[in-house]
Protein backbone atom coordinates (compact mmCIF):
# COMPACT_ATOMS: atom_id res chain seq x y z
CA UNK A 1 0.00 0.00 0.00
CA UNK A 2 1.61 3.25 -1.36
CA UNK A 3 -0.61 5.41 1.28
CA UNK A 4 1.68 4.00 3.98
CA UNK A 5 4.70 6.01 3.49
CA UNK A 6 2.69 9.18 2.99
CA UNK A 7 3.01 10.31 7.21
CA UNK A 8 6.93 8.87 7.13
CA UNK A 9 7.88 11.13 4.14
CA UNK A 10 5.85 13.71 6.05
CA UNK A 11 8.44 13.55 8.67
CA UNK A 12 11.44 13.11 6.73
CA UNK A 13 11.07 16.22 4.39
CA UNK A 14 10.05 18.32 7.69
CA UNK A 15 13.71 18.95 8.97
CA UNK A 16 14.71 19.53 5.41
CA UNK A 17 12.42 22.39 4.53
CA UNK A 18 12.67 23.59 8.17
CA UNK A 19 16.65 24.59 7.03
CA UNK A 20 15.22 26.21 3.95
CA UNK A 21 13.61 28.69 6.39
CA UNK A 22 14.48 32.35 6.27
CA UNK A 23 17.86 32.66 8.81
CA UNK A 24 16.33 36.12 10.09
CA UNK A 25 13.65 33.96 11.89
CA UNK A 26 14.09 32.73 15.42
CA UNK A 27 14.99 29.32 15.57
CA UNK A 28 13.21 27.68 18.42
CA UNK A 29 9.84 28.67 16.82
CA UNK A 30 10.36 27.18 13.29
CA UNK A 31 11.24 23.91 15.08
CA UNK A 32 8.40 23.74 17.35
CA UNK A 33 5.94 25.16 14.60
CA UNK A 34 7.91 22.06 12.32
CA UNK A 35 7.22 19.59 15.30
CA UNK A 36 3.80 20.35 15.55
CA UNK A 37 3.28 20.43 12.17
CA UNK A 38 5.07 16.83 11.69
CA UNK A 39 2.72 15.52 14.70
CA UNK A 40 0.08 16.66 13.06
CA UNK A 41 0.94 15.13 9.59
CA UNK A 42 1.63 11.96 11.28
CA UNK A 43 -1.86 11.91 12.92
CA UNK A 44 -3.81 12.85 9.89
CA UNK A 45 -1.94 10.77 7.85
CA UNK A 46 -2.45 8.05 10.06
CA UNK A 47 -6.20 8.83 9.95
CA UNK A 48 -5.96 9.50 6.34
CA UNK A 49 -4.76 5.27 5.63
CA UNK A 50 -7.14 4.19 8.32
CA UNK A 51 -10.20 6.16 6.70
CA UNK A 52 -9.07 4.80 3.80
CA UNK A 53 -8.40 1.25 4.40
CA UNK A 54 -11.56 0.81 6.18
CA UNK A 55 -13.93 2.94 3.61
CA UNK A 56 -11.66 0.77 1.16
CA UNK A 57 -12.95 -2.66 2.98
CA UNK A 58 -16.50 -1.01 3.10
CA UNK A 59 -16.92 -0.14 -0.24
CA UNK A 60 -15.61 -4.34 -1.15
CA UNK A 61 -18.17 -4.80 1.47
CA UNK A 62 -21.34 -2.45 -0.12
CA UNK A 63 -20.35 -3.50 -3.63
CA UNK A 64 -20.55 -7.43 -2.41
CA UNK A 65 -23.71 -6.57 -0.67
CA UNK A 66 -24.89 -4.54 -3.98
CA UNK A 67 -24.36 -7.54 -6.31
CA UNK A 68 -25.98 -9.71 -3.84
CA UNK A 69 -29.23 -7.31 -4.08
CA UNK A 70 -29.30 -6.73 -7.52
CA UNK A 71 -29.36 -10.56 -7.42
CA UNK A 72 -32.22 -11.17 -5.77
CA UNK A 73 -34.09 -8.03 -7.48
CA UNK A 74 -33.67 -10.41 -10.47
CA UNK A 75 -30.60 -8.21 -12.20
CA UNK A 76 -28.63 -11.31 -13.02
CA UNK A 77 -26.20 -8.89 -15.16
CA UNK A 78 -24.78 -6.81 -12.45
CA UNK A 79 -21.11 -7.72 -12.04
CA UNK A 80 -18.68 -6.83 -9.64
CA UNK A 81 -15.90 -3.72 -10.60
CA UNK A 82 -12.63 -5.25 -11.09
CA UNK A 83 -10.13 -4.53 -8.47
CA UNK A 84 -7.28 -7.03 -9.10
CA UNK A 85 -8.79 -9.30 -6.53
CA UNK A 86 -9.33 -12.97 -6.44
CA UNK A 87 -13.01 -12.70 -4.80
CA UNK A 88 -14.62 -10.28 -7.26
CA UNK A 89 -13.03 -12.29 -10.25
CA UNK A 90 -14.64 -15.52 -8.20
CA UNK A 91 -17.98 -13.64 -7.34
CA UNK A 92 -17.98 -12.33 -11.07
CA UNK A 93 -17.57 -16.00 -12.72
CA UNK A 94 -20.07 -17.38 -10.28
CA UNK A 95 -22.61 -13.96 -11.45
CA UNK A 96 -21.97 -15.03 -15.15
CA UNK A 97 -22.73 -18.68 -14.73
CA UNK A 98 -26.25 -17.86 -13.40
CA UNK A 99 -26.91 -15.20 -15.70
CA UNK A 100 -25.86 -18.15 -18.31
CA UNK A 101 -28.70 -20.27 -16.36
CA UNK A 102 -31.42 -17.99 -16.31
CA UNK A 103 -30.90 -16.79 -19.67
CA UNK A 104 -31.17 -19.85 -20.72
CA UNK A 105 -34.29 -20.63 -18.82
CA UNK A 106 -36.17 -17.49 -19.92
CA UNK A 107 -35.12 -18.44 -23.58
CA UNK A 108 -36.90 -21.90 -22.94
CA UNK A 109 -39.99 -20.05 -21.38
CA UNK A 110 -39.81 -17.68 -23.97
CA UNK A 111 -39.92 -19.87 -27.02
CA UNK A 112 -42.28 -21.82 -25.87
CA UNK A 113 -45.02 -19.14 -25.51
CA UNK A 114 -44.40 -17.94 -28.49
CA UNK A 115 -44.80 -20.72 -30.78
CA UNK A 116 -47.51 -21.79 -29.11
CA UNK A 117 -49.67 -18.32 -29.10
CA UNK A 118 -50.31 -18.34 -32.98
CA UNK A 119 -51.21 -22.22 -33.28
CA UNK A 120 -53.89 -20.98 -30.37
CA UNK A 121 -54.90 -18.38 -32.32
CA UNK A 122 -56.14 -20.20 -35.02
CA UNK A 123 -57.66 -22.73 -33.05
CA UNK A 124 -59.81 -19.66 -31.47
CA UNK A 125 -60.53 -18.69 -34.91
CA UNK A 126 -61.74 -22.24 -36.21
CA UNK A 127 -63.95 -21.94 -33.41
CA UNK A 128 -64.96 -18.42 -33.64
CA UNK A 129 -66.16 -19.28 -37.38
CA UNK A 130 -67.98 -22.15 -36.58
CA UNK A 131 -70.13 -20.23 -33.73
CA UNK A 132 -71.15 -18.53 -36.96
CA UNK A 133 -72.46 -21.07 -38.32
CA UNK A 134 -76.62 -21.16 -38.42
CA UNK A 135 -77.02 -24.61 -37.58
CA UNK A 136 -75.42 -24.62 -34.92
CA UNK A 137 -77.64 -25.87 -31.46
CA UNK A 138 -77.47 -23.54 -28.11
CA UNK A 139 -75.86 -26.58 -26.25
CA UNK A 140 -73.04 -27.08 -28.38
CA UNK A 141 -72.89 -23.28 -29.22
CA UNK A 142 -72.13 -23.03 -25.50
CA UNK A 143 -69.91 -25.31 -25.28
CA UNK A 144 -67.92 -23.82 -28.31
CA UNK A 145 -67.58 -20.70 -26.46
CA UNK A 146 -66.61 -22.41 -23.31
CA UNK A 147 -63.50 -23.59 -25.23
CA UNK A 148 -62.73 -20.28 -26.59
CA UNK A 149 -63.10 -18.81 -22.97
CA UNK A 150 -60.27 -21.59 -22.01
CA UNK A 151 -58.00 -20.73 -24.93
CA UNK A 152 -58.39 -17.12 -24.29
CA UNK A 153 -57.17 -17.88 -20.65
CA UNK A 154 -54.13 -19.62 -22.48
CA UNK A 155 -53.13 -16.95 -24.40
CA UNK A 156 -53.56 -14.88 -21.35
CA UNK A 157 -50.88 -16.80 -19.67
CA UNK A 158 -48.26 -17.00 -22.62
CA UNK A 159 -48.85 -12.81 -22.89
CA UNK A 160 -48.26 -12.53 -18.94
CA UNK A 161 -45.27 -15.24 -19.57
CA UNK A 162 -44.03 -13.41 -22.65
CA UNK A 163 -44.68 -9.61 -21.09
CA UNK A 164 -42.25 -11.22 -17.84
CA UNK A 165 -39.81 -12.11 -19.84
CA UNK A 166 -39.69 -8.50 -21.73
CA UNK A 167 -39.84 -7.37 -18.54
CA UNK A 168 -36.45 -9.13 -16.58
CA UNK A 169 -34.76 -8.73 -19.32
CA UNK A 170 -34.80 -4.93 -19.98
CA UNK A 171 -35.80 -5.45 -23.83
CA UNK A 172 -39.04 -3.31 -23.13
CA UNK A 173 -37.77 0.01 -23.63
CA UNK A 174 -40.40 2.57 -21.98
CA UNK A 175 -39.75 5.92 -21.10
CA UNK A 176 -40.92 6.47 -17.41
CA UNK A 177 -42.84 9.83 -17.13
CA UNK A 178 -43.88 11.63 -13.70
CA UNK A 179 -46.95 10.18 -13.09
CA UNK A 180 -49.51 10.54 -10.16
CA UNK A 181 -49.83 7.05 -8.69
CA UNK A 182 -53.32 8.49 -7.22
CA UNK A 183 -55.20 9.06 -10.71
CA UNK A 184 -53.31 5.84 -11.71
CA UNK A 185 -55.30 4.03 -8.80
CA UNK A 186 -58.43 6.04 -9.30
CA UNK A 187 -58.82 4.77 -12.98
CA UNK A 188 -58.10 0.88 -12.09
CA UNK A 189 -60.25 1.29 -9.36
CA UNK A 190 -63.34 2.36 -11.74
CA UNK A 191 -62.41 -1.00 -14.01
CA UNK A 192 -62.90 -2.82 -11.05
CA UNK A 193 -65.62 -1.68 -9.10
CA UNK A 194 -68.33 -3.69 -11.01
CA UNK A 195 -66.68 -6.98 -11.09
CA UNK A 196 -66.43 -6.48 -7.41
CA UNK A 197 -70.22 -5.44 -6.87
CA UNK A 198 -70.95 -8.58 -8.68
CA UNK A 199 -69.16 -10.37 -6.43
CA UNK A 200 -70.48 -8.45 -3.28
CA UNK A 201 -67.09 -6.92 -2.24
CA UNK A 202 -66.83 -3.61 -1.10
CA UNK A 203 -63.93 -2.09 -3.05
CA UNK A 204 -62.83 1.31 -2.08
CA UNK A 205 -59.87 4.20 -1.80
CA UNK A 206 -58.90 4.63 2.18
CA UNK A 207 -59.95 7.55 2.82
CA UNK A 208 -57.20 8.85 4.81
CA UNK A 209 -54.64 8.14 1.61
CA UNK A 210 -53.11 10.38 -0.49
CA UNK A 211 -55.21 12.44 -2.61
CA UNK A 212 -54.91 13.47 -6.18
CA UNK A 213 -51.91 16.03 -7.00
CA UNK A 214 -50.25 14.82 -3.55
CA UNK A 215 -47.84 12.25 -4.87
CA UNK A 216 -45.48 11.47 -7.99
CA UNK A 217 -43.21 8.75 -9.32
CA UNK A 218 -41.79 7.55 -12.58
CA UNK A 219 -43.82 5.25 -14.27
CA UNK A 220 -45.00 3.85 -17.01
CA UNK A 221 -48.68 4.60 -16.56
CA UNK A 222 -50.55 1.48 -18.05
CA UNK A 223 -48.12 -1.17 -16.74
CA UNK A 224 -48.62 0.30 -13.21
CA UNK A 225 -52.05 0.24 -13.72
CA UNK A 226 -51.63 -3.35 -14.69
CA UNK A 227 -49.87 -3.67 -11.52
CA UNK A 228 -52.35 -2.57 -9.06
CA UNK A 229 -55.11 -4.01 -11.44
CA UNK A 230 -53.34 -7.54 -10.71
CA UNK A 231 -53.57 -7.45 -6.84
CA UNK A 232 -57.15 -5.62 -7.19
CA UNK A 233 -57.93 -9.29 -9.28
CA UNK A 234 -56.43 -11.34 -7.05
CA UNK A 235 -58.15 -9.31 -3.77
CA UNK A 236 -61.41 -9.62 -5.26
CA UNK A 237 -60.37 -13.90 -6.43
CA UNK A 238 -59.56 -14.65 -2.90
CA UNK A 239 -62.23 -12.50 -0.75
CA UNK A 240 -65.31 -14.66 0.37
CA UNK A 241 -68.83 -12.61 -0.73
CA UNK A 242 -69.25 -9.32 1.81
CA UNK A 243 -65.20 -8.71 2.30
CA UNK A 244 -63.97 -5.56 2.26
CA UNK A 245 -60.73 -4.87 -0.47
CA UNK A 246 -59.31 -1.43 0.41
CA UNK A 247 -56.71 0.19 -2.07
CA UNK A 248 -54.40 3.54 -0.24
CA UNK A 249 -51.59 5.07 -1.73
CA UNK A 250 -49.53 6.84 1.25
CA UNK A 251 -45.66 8.30 1.94
CA UNK A 252 -42.92 6.45 3.41
CA UNK A 253 -39.10 7.84 3.76
CA UNK A 254 -38.86 9.18 0.13
CA UNK A 255 -41.35 6.52 -1.21
CA UNK A 256 -44.54 5.71 -2.29
CA UNK A 257 -46.87 2.96 -1.71
CA UNK A 258 -49.76 1.65 -3.28
CA UNK A 259 -51.61 -0.49 -0.76
CA UNK A 260 -54.09 -3.03 -1.83
CA UNK A 261 -55.44 -4.77 1.59
CA UNK A 262 -58.31 -7.21 1.84
CA UNK A 263 -59.97 -8.84 4.77
CA UNK A 264 -59.79 -12.40 3.22
CA UNK A 265 -58.55 -15.71 4.59
CA UNK A 266 -55.33 -14.37 4.12
CA UNK A 267 -52.11 -16.67 3.77
CA UNK A 268 -49.75 -18.45 5.82
CA UNK A 269 -46.71 -15.95 6.89
CA UNK A 270 -44.52 -18.44 5.09
CA UNK A 271 -46.02 -18.84 1.98
CA UNK A 272 -46.17 -14.68 1.20
CA UNK A 273 -42.39 -15.06 -0.03
CA UNK A 274 -43.36 -18.05 -2.29
CA UNK A 275 -46.24 -16.44 -3.84
CA UNK A 276 -44.65 -14.28 -5.97
CA UNK A 277 -43.11 -17.08 -7.74
CA UNK A 278 -44.28 -17.71 -11.61
CA UNK A 279 -47.19 -20.28 -11.17
CA UNK A 280 -46.61 -20.73 -7.39
CA UNK A 281 -50.22 -20.27 -6.15
CA UNK A 282 -51.78 -20.56 -2.67
CA UNK A 283 -52.47 -23.90 -1.18
CA UNK A 284 -55.26 -26.45 -2.42
CA UNK A 285 -57.92 -23.66 -0.36
CA UNK A 286 -57.35 -21.44 -2.34
CA UNK A 287 -59.24 -22.89 -5.90
CA UNK A 288 -59.49 -20.24 -7.67
CA UNK A 289 -59.06 -20.16 -11.51
CA UNK A 290 -56.06 -18.13 -12.33
CA UNK A 291 -52.28 -18.20 -14.13
CA UNK A 292 -50.57 -18.34 -10.95
CA UNK A 293 -48.93 -15.36 -13.20
CA UNK A 294 -50.52 -12.52 -11.42
CA UNK A 295 -48.43 -11.60 -8.82
CA UNK A 296 -44.98 -12.49 -10.29
CA UNK A 297 -46.03 -9.96 -12.83
CA UNK A 298 -46.90 -7.37 -10.32
CA UNK A 299 -43.00 -8.29 -8.81
CA UNK A 300 -41.96 -7.62 -12.47
CA UNK A 301 -43.16 -4.29 -12.93
CA UNK A 302 -42.71 -3.11 -10.04
CA UNK A 303 -39.15 -3.90 -10.20
CA UNK A 304 -39.24 -2.51 -13.25
CA UNK A 305 -39.99 1.22 -11.85
CA UNK A 306 -37.17 0.78 -9.55
CA UNK A 307 -39.78 -0.64 -6.88
CA UNK A 308 -40.58 -3.76 -5.13
CA UNK A 309 -43.60 -5.75 -4.16
CA UNK A 310 -44.24 -7.12 -0.75
CA UNK A 311 -47.16 -9.16 0.41
CA UNK A 312 -47.48 -9.35 4.01
CA UNK A 313 -49.74 -10.66 6.26
CA UNK A 314 -52.95 -8.25 7.19
CA UNK A 315 -54.67 -10.29 9.95
CA UNK A 316 -57.16 -11.02 8.96
CA UNK A 317 -56.42 -10.95 5.15
CA UNK A 318 -53.59 -9.90 3.21
CA UNK A 319 -51.69 -6.76 2.52
CA UNK A 320 -49.68 -6.78 -1.04
CA UNK A 321 -47.72 -3.34 -0.89
CA UNK A 322 -45.78 -1.55 -4.32
CA UNK A 323 -43.52 0.89 -3.01
CA UNK A 324 -41.71 3.26 -5.64
CA UNK A 325 -39.57 5.89 -5.37
CA UNK A 326 -41.44 9.66 -4.51
CA UNK A 327 -40.29 11.91 -6.91
CA UNK A 328 -41.09 14.94 -4.83
CA UNK A 329 -39.00 14.10 -2.18
CA UNK A 330 -35.37 12.69 -2.34
CA UNK A 331 -33.81 11.98 -5.52
CA UNK A 332 -35.74 10.24 -8.65
CA UNK A 333 -35.45 6.94 -8.23
CA UNK A 334 -36.23 4.61 -11.18
CA UNK A 335 -32.99 2.33 -11.54
CA UNK A 336 -33.65 1.53 -15.14
CA UNK B 1 -65.14 -3.90 -48.56
CA UNK B 2 -62.30 -4.08 -50.82
CA UNK B 3 -59.35 -4.75 -48.83
CA UNK B 4 -55.47 -4.43 -48.90
CA UNK B 5 -53.33 -6.94 -47.74
CA UNK B 6 -49.38 -6.53 -46.99
CA UNK B 7 -48.04 -9.70 -45.30
CA UNK B 8 -45.47 -11.63 -45.92
CA UNK B 9 -46.31 -14.82 -43.67
CA UNK B 10 -48.35 -16.93 -45.40
CA UNK B 11 -50.32 -18.74 -42.96
CA UNK B 12 -50.79 -15.60 -41.31
CA UNK B 13 -51.95 -14.09 -45.24
CA UNK B 14 -54.13 -16.87 -45.85
CA UNK B 15 -56.03 -17.22 -42.41
CA UNK B 16 -57.31 -13.42 -42.89
CA UNK B 17 -58.30 -13.81 -46.57
CA UNK B 18 -60.12 -16.81 -45.98
CA UNK B 19 -62.09 -14.87 -43.24
CA UNK B 20 -62.58 -11.91 -45.07
CA UNK B 21 -63.75 -13.82 -47.93
CA UNK B 22 -66.13 -15.47 -45.73
CA UNK B 23 -67.10 -12.41 -44.56
CA UNK B 24 -67.92 -11.02 -48.36
CA UNK B 25 -65.31 -8.87 -48.54
CA UNK B 26 -62.55 -8.80 -51.51
CA UNK B 27 -59.33 -8.93 -50.89
CA UNK B 28 -55.64 -7.88 -52.91
CA UNK B 29 -53.01 -9.69 -51.55
CA UNK B 30 -49.48 -8.46 -52.02
CA UNK B 31 -46.25 -10.65 -49.80
CA UNK B 32 -43.69 -7.99 -50.25
CA UNK B 33 -43.39 -4.10 -49.34
CA UNK B 34 -42.34 -3.64 -52.88
CA UNK B 35 -45.22 -4.55 -54.55
CA UNK B 36 -47.88 -3.63 -51.12
CA UNK B 37 -46.59 0.03 -51.56
CA UNK B 38 -47.40 -0.74 -55.85
CA UNK B 39 -51.13 -1.83 -55.31
CA UNK B 40 -51.41 0.82 -52.83
CA UNK B 41 -50.63 3.44 -54.73
CA UNK B 42 -52.16 2.56 -57.50
CA UNK B 43 -55.63 0.75 -56.10
CA UNK B 44 -58.38 2.36 -54.59
CA UNK B 45 -59.15 0.19 -50.92
CA UNK B 46 -62.05 0.83 -47.88
CA UNK B 47 -59.21 0.00 -45.57
CA UNK B 48 -55.35 -1.87 -45.96
CA UNK B 49 -53.75 -4.00 -43.27
CA UNK B 50 -49.85 -3.80 -43.44
CA UNK B 51 -47.88 -5.98 -41.56
CA UNK B 52 -45.20 -4.02 -39.70
CA UNK B 53 -42.15 -6.47 -40.68
CA UNK B 54 -41.48 -7.16 -44.37
CA UNK B 55 -38.76 -8.59 -45.69
CA UNK B 56 -37.80 -6.54 -48.70
CA UNK B 57 -36.46 -3.48 -46.97
CA UNK B 58 -39.58 -1.36 -47.57
CA UNK B 59 -42.03 -1.96 -44.12
CA UNK B 60 -45.17 -1.17 -43.65
CA UNK B 61 -44.54 1.64 -41.75
CA UNK B 62 -42.60 3.45 -44.93
CA UNK B 63 -45.63 1.96 -47.00
CA UNK B 64 -47.50 4.30 -44.68
CA UNK B 65 -45.22 7.26 -45.23
CA UNK B 66 -45.42 7.05 -48.70
CA UNK B 67 -49.35 7.03 -49.29
CA UNK B 68 -50.03 9.81 -46.61
CA UNK B 69 -47.14 12.10 -48.46
CA UNK B 70 -48.85 11.36 -51.45
CA UNK B 71 -52.54 12.37 -49.79
CA UNK B 72 -54.36 8.88 -49.38
CA UNK B 73 -56.03 8.81 -46.33
CA UNK B 74 -57.20 5.31 -46.50
CA UNK B 75 -57.66 3.70 -43.15
CA UNK B 76 -54.56 1.47 -42.21
CA UNK B 77 -54.50 -1.03 -39.60
CA UNK B 78 -50.79 -2.50 -38.72
CA UNK B 79 -50.29 -5.86 -37.81
CA UNK B 80 -46.72 -6.48 -35.88
CA UNK B 81 -45.21 -8.71 -33.40
CA UNK B 82 -44.27 -6.37 -31.28
CA UNK B 83 -46.32 -5.47 -28.42
CA UNK B 84 -44.54 -2.74 -27.24
CA UNK B 85 -46.21 0.68 -26.38
CA UNK B 86 -43.11 2.35 -28.22
CA UNK B 87 -43.46 0.38 -31.45
CA UNK B 88 -47.31 1.25 -31.23
CA UNK B 89 -46.98 4.78 -30.84
CA UNK B 90 -44.35 4.57 -33.62
CA UNK B 91 -47.08 3.05 -35.85
CA UNK B 92 -49.74 5.52 -35.18
CA UNK B 93 -47.55 8.51 -35.36
CA UNK B 94 -46.29 6.99 -38.97
CA UNK B 95 -50.07 7.38 -40.09
CA UNK B 96 -51.28 4.22 -39.41
CA UNK B 97 -55.40 4.21 -37.59
CA UNK B 98 -54.83 1.38 -35.63
CA UNK B 99 -52.68 -1.30 -34.34
CA UNK B 100 -53.31 -4.98 -33.86
CA UNK B 101 -50.47 -6.82 -32.02
CA UNK B 102 -50.25 -10.80 -33.31
CA UNK B 103 -51.27 -13.36 -32.71
CA UNK B 104 -54.78 -11.91 -32.99
CA UNK B 105 -58.18 -13.48 -33.26
CA UNK B 106 -60.10 -13.15 -36.47
CA UNK B 107 -62.96 -11.73 -34.64
CA UNK B 108 -60.73 -8.94 -33.32
CA UNK B 109 -59.30 -8.11 -36.93
CA UNK B 110 -62.86 -8.19 -38.50
CA UNK B 111 -64.19 -5.95 -36.02
CA UNK B 112 -61.74 -3.11 -36.23
CA UNK B 113 -61.42 -3.00 -39.68
CA UNK B 114 -65.15 -2.29 -40.35
CA UNK B 115 -64.77 0.56 -37.49
CA UNK B 116 -62.07 1.78 -39.51
CA UNK B 117 -63.78 1.60 -42.78
CA UNK B 118 -67.08 3.27 -41.27
CA UNK B 119 -64.82 5.90 -39.81
CA UNK B 120 -63.62 6.53 -43.06
CA UNK B 121 -67.64 6.61 -44.59
CA UNK B 122 -69.13 8.56 -42.04
CA UNK B 123 -69.55 12.05 -42.92
CA UNK B 124 -70.23 14.52 -39.97
CA UNK B 125 -73.64 14.87 -39.42
CA UNK B 126 -75.52 15.62 -36.19
CA UNK B 127 -73.26 15.27 -32.96
CA UNK B 128 -76.42 13.39 -31.49
CA UNK B 129 -75.90 9.67 -31.60
CA UNK B 130 -79.41 7.36 -32.36
CA UNK B 131 -80.17 3.85 -32.16
CA UNK B 132 -83.78 2.67 -32.00
CA UNK B 133 -85.64 4.82 -29.66
CA UNK B 134 -82.36 5.47 -27.71
CA UNK B 135 -80.42 8.71 -28.05
CA UNK B 136 -77.14 10.40 -26.96
CA UNK B 137 -75.97 13.75 -27.04
CA UNK B 138 -72.01 13.98 -26.32
CA UNK B 139 -72.58 17.71 -25.82
CA UNK B 140 -74.91 17.97 -23.17
CA UNK B 141 -74.38 14.44 -22.15
CA UNK B 142 -77.88 13.55 -21.69
CA UNK B 143 -79.07 10.22 -22.43
CA UNK B 144 -82.93 9.34 -23.22
CA UNK B 145 -84.60 6.11 -24.22
CA UNK B 146 -87.98 6.15 -25.57
CA UNK B 147 -87.78 10.25 -24.40
CA UNK B 148 -87.64 8.83 -20.45
CA UNK B 149 -83.88 10.22 -18.99
CA UNK B 150 -81.45 7.59 -18.24
CA UNK B 151 -79.05 8.75 -15.78
CA UNK B 152 -75.52 7.43 -16.02
CA UNK B 153 -72.12 7.46 -14.17
CA UNK B 154 -69.53 9.37 -16.22
CA UNK B 155 -67.40 5.84 -17.45
CA UNK B 156 -70.98 4.22 -18.21
CA UNK B 157 -72.09 7.00 -20.21
CA UNK B 158 -68.37 6.68 -22.09
CA UNK B 159 -69.21 2.45 -22.62
CA UNK B 160 -72.48 3.67 -24.44
CA UNK B 161 -71.13 6.25 -26.17
CA UNK B 162 -68.57 3.92 -28.12
CA UNK B 163 -70.89 1.09 -28.34
CA UNK B 164 -73.26 3.65 -30.03
CA UNK B 165 -70.76 4.82 -32.36
CA UNK B 166 -70.08 1.45 -33.66
CA UNK B 167 -73.75 0.77 -34.22
CA UNK B 168 -74.50 -2.99 -35.80
CA UNK B 169 -70.67 -3.57 -35.63
CA UNK B 170 -68.46 -5.84 -32.81
CA UNK B 171 -66.62 -4.17 -30.65
CA UNK B 172 -64.74 -6.38 -28.38
CA UNK B 173 -63.77 -6.19 -25.21
CA UNK B 174 -59.95 -5.53 -25.97
CA UNK B 175 -61.45 -2.34 -28.23
CA UNK B 176 -63.46 -1.39 -24.79
CA UNK B 177 -60.43 -1.46 -22.63
CA UNK B 178 -58.75 0.80 -25.13
CA UNK B 179 -61.28 3.21 -26.02
CA UNK B 180 -63.06 3.53 -22.60
CA UNK B 181 -59.70 3.15 -20.22
CA UNK B 182 -57.09 3.97 -22.34
CA UNK B 183 -55.34 -0.11 -21.07
CA UNK B 184 -53.81 -2.22 -23.94
CA UNK B 185 -53.90 -5.13 -21.30
CA UNK B 186 -56.00 -7.88 -21.01
CA UNK B 187 -57.19 -8.18 -16.73
CA UNK B 188 -57.13 -11.33 -15.47
CA UNK B 189 -60.31 -11.44 -15.02
CA UNK B 190 -63.21 -10.13 -17.49
CA UNK B 191 -63.96 -6.99 -15.74
CA UNK B 192 -65.82 -5.77 -18.84
CA UNK B 193 -68.61 -8.07 -18.46
CA UNK B 194 -69.68 -6.21 -14.77
CA UNK B 195 -69.83 -2.89 -16.83
CA UNK B 196 -72.07 -4.32 -19.37
CA UNK B 197 -74.32 -5.74 -17.29
CA UNK B 198 -74.72 -1.81 -15.44
CA UNK B 199 -75.13 -0.62 -18.66
CA UNK B 200 -77.97 -3.17 -19.51
CA UNK B 201 -79.82 -2.41 -15.76
CA UNK B 202 -80.26 0.96 -16.91
CA UNK B 203 -80.52 0.67 -21.07
CA UNK B 204 -82.53 -2.47 -21.80
CA UNK B 205 -84.16 -3.64 -18.30
CA UNK B 206 -88.12 -3.36 -18.48
CA UNK B 207 -87.89 -2.27 -22.17
CA UNK B 208 -89.77 -4.22 -24.86
CA UNK B 209 -86.52 -4.78 -27.23
CA UNK B 210 -83.49 -5.39 -26.12
CA UNK B 211 -80.19 -2.79 -27.64
CA UNK B 212 -76.91 -4.60 -26.22
CA UNK B 213 -76.33 -7.68 -27.35
CA UNK B 214 -73.52 -10.23 -26.04
CA UNK B 215 -72.09 -11.46 -29.67
CA UNK B 216 -70.69 -15.22 -29.00
CA UNK B 217 -67.00 -15.52 -28.98
CA UNK B 218 -66.47 -11.79 -29.86
CA UNK B 219 -67.82 -9.06 -27.91
CA UNK B 220 -70.69 -7.10 -27.97
CA UNK B 221 -72.57 -5.09 -30.51
CA UNK B 222 -75.41 -2.46 -29.98
CA UNK B 223 -77.87 -2.79 -32.52
CA UNK B 224 -81.72 -3.00 -33.45
CA UNK B 225 -82.80 -6.36 -34.13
Amino acid sequence: MPILALPLLLMTISPSAMAALPSGDPLDTPLLWFGVAALVGGLLGAAIIGWFARSRTIARLDALSRAADALAAGAVQHRLEPMDDPVADGINHLLDQIEQLVDGMSGVTNAVAHDLRTPLTEIRTRLEGLLRSPALSDAVAGEVEEAIGDIDRLIGVFNSLLRLAELDSGTRRSVLQPTDPVLVTVGILDLYAPLADARGLSLTPMPDGLAEGEALVMADPPLLAQAVGNLIDNAIKYTPRGGRIIVQVGRGVGTIAIRVIDNGPGIRAEELPRLMRPFQRGDGSRTSPGSGLGLSLVQSIARFHGGRLTMEDAAPGVRAVVTLASVLSGPVGPQH
Amino acid sequence: MKILLVEDNPQVSQFIRKGLGEEGHAVDHADSGRDGLFLAMNGRYDAMVLDRMLPDGIDGLAIIAALRASGNTTPILILSALNDVDERIRGLRAGGDDYLTKPFSFGELLARLEVLARRQAAEPTSPTLTVGDLRLDPLSRKVTRGGRAIHLQPREFKLLELLMRHAGQVVTRTMLLEGVWGYNFDPQTNVIDAHISNLRQKIDAGQPSILIRTVRGAGYMLSVD
